[in-house]
C-alpha cells in the first residue's frame, strides 16, 4: 500500500482521467 | 462551537468488512478522531455493485461529517453503470487522495488452477465458461479482470457479488465462481489456509504484503499493471469553509 501523492486538484483531475480512460476500456472491450 | 466541532464523523465505505476500503477507513479513523477530537466511526454499506454507499452520503447532510471512502470505482461507475441515480465526477468533492495498492488475483480449488497458464488452459478447454468474480459491475475488480481476460486472450462470464468482497471471496472458495481480482486484505487467511490460489498481484511490482506472489506480468500477462487507487468524497455542496 503507497500513499498516493498528490494534491486535491491533481486528484480530482486523475479521477477524471481514470474514468476517461475506463470509457476507453470499455469500447475497446465491446462491452461490459 | 462550530456544529463540524462536535458529535460523530463517519467514513463510508462499499465493499464490506474485510476489504480494502474497509481496512484503510479503519487505518484513518484512529489518527483522523485523535486529531480532530471527535469520535470517527467506519460504516461499511455494501451493495448495489459498489452504488449504495456513495448513495447513502448523498443522502447524509451537507456538513462534511459523512465522508465516502471509495476505491477506483469511483471513476469506473461513472462510465461503466447505467441509470446511476447519482454522478461520481459531478456530485462529489474530493477531500483527500489516500492509497494505490496491489489486488490479486486467485482461483479456488474447484477451478483446478494453479497458475496463469493454467487458468489459460481451462478458459481455452472451456471455452468461455469460466466463471470470474468482481464487487459488481463497474468496480475495479470488474475492469481489472476484463482487462486481464484480454491481456491472456481468454473469454469467460462475470458474476458480480451480492454483498460485497467477502462475497467475492466465499464465491470463489466455494466453486461457484472460478476466480477473481480480491484486495489482499480479503484473501490473504484463506490463501494462507489453502483455500484459494494466488494466480498473481495486479501491479508491475511484486507486493510486500505477498512477497511469494507472481506479479501477473510475470505470470504470463505482459506488460499487465492494475493498481487500486483509494480516495475520500464529500458531497459536493459541502460548504467550503466545512471542507
Amino acid at each position: 500500500m503507497q500513499p498516493l501523492r498528490m494534491t486535491r486538484a491533481e486528484f480530482r483531475d486523475f479521477v477524471h482521467d481514470e474514468a476517461r480512460s475506463a470509457s476507453q476500456i470499455i469500447k475497446a472491450l465491446g462491452s461490459l | 462551537m462550530k456544529r463540524s466541532d462536535v458529535g460523530q464523523m463517519r467514513l463510508i465505505e462499499p465493499f464490506g468488512a474485510g476489504g480494502g476500503p474497509d481496512v484503510v477507513a479503519r487505518a484513518i479513523a484512529r489518527p483522523f478522531s485523535a486529531r480532530l477530537g471527535r469520535r470517527v466511526d467506519v460504516i461499511n454499506h455494501p451493495g448495489g455493485g459498489s452504488t449504495e454507499a456513495p448513495a447513502f452520503v448523498l443522502n447524509a447532510p451537507a456538513d462534511g461529517d459523512t465522508l465516502l471512502i471509495n476505491t477506483s470505482a469511483h471513476a469506473y461507475s461513472a462510465v461503466a453503470v447505467r441509470d446511476l441515480p447519482y454522478d461520481p465526477l459531478k456530485d462529489f468533492v474530493v477531500v483527500a487522495p489516500l492509497t494505490t495498492q496491489a489486488y490479486v488475483v486467485v482461483a479456488g480449488p474447484r477451478a483446478g488452477v494453479c497458475s496463469l497458464e493454467e487458468l489459460i488452459r481451462s478458459a481455452n478447454a472451456r471455452r468461455g465458461r469460466l466463471r470470474f468474480g468482481s464487487t459488481g459491475v463497474g468496480t475495479g475488480t470488474h475492469i481489472g479482470t476484463e482487462l486481464l481476460n484480454r491481456a491472456i486472450g481468454i473469454n469467460a462470464t462475470h458474476v458480480p457479488a451480492e454483498s460485497g468482497v467477502t462475497d467475492v471471496v466465499v464465491k470463489v472458495i466455494s466453486g461457484a465462481t472460478d476466480y477473481a481480482m480480491s484486495p489482499i486484505s480479503a484473501a490473504a487467511q484463506p490463501l494462507a489456509a489453502g483455500d484459494l490460489v494466488a494466480l498473481g498481484v495486479t501491479t508491475a511490482q511484486r507486493s510486500p504484503a505477498l512477497p511469494e506472489a507472481l506479479t501477473l506480468a510475470e505470470a504470463g500477462a505482459s506488460g499487465y499493471d492494475f493498481p487500486i487507487w483509494y480516495g475520500a468524497w464529500a458531497r459536493a455542496d459541502t460548504p467550503t469553509r466545512d471542507r
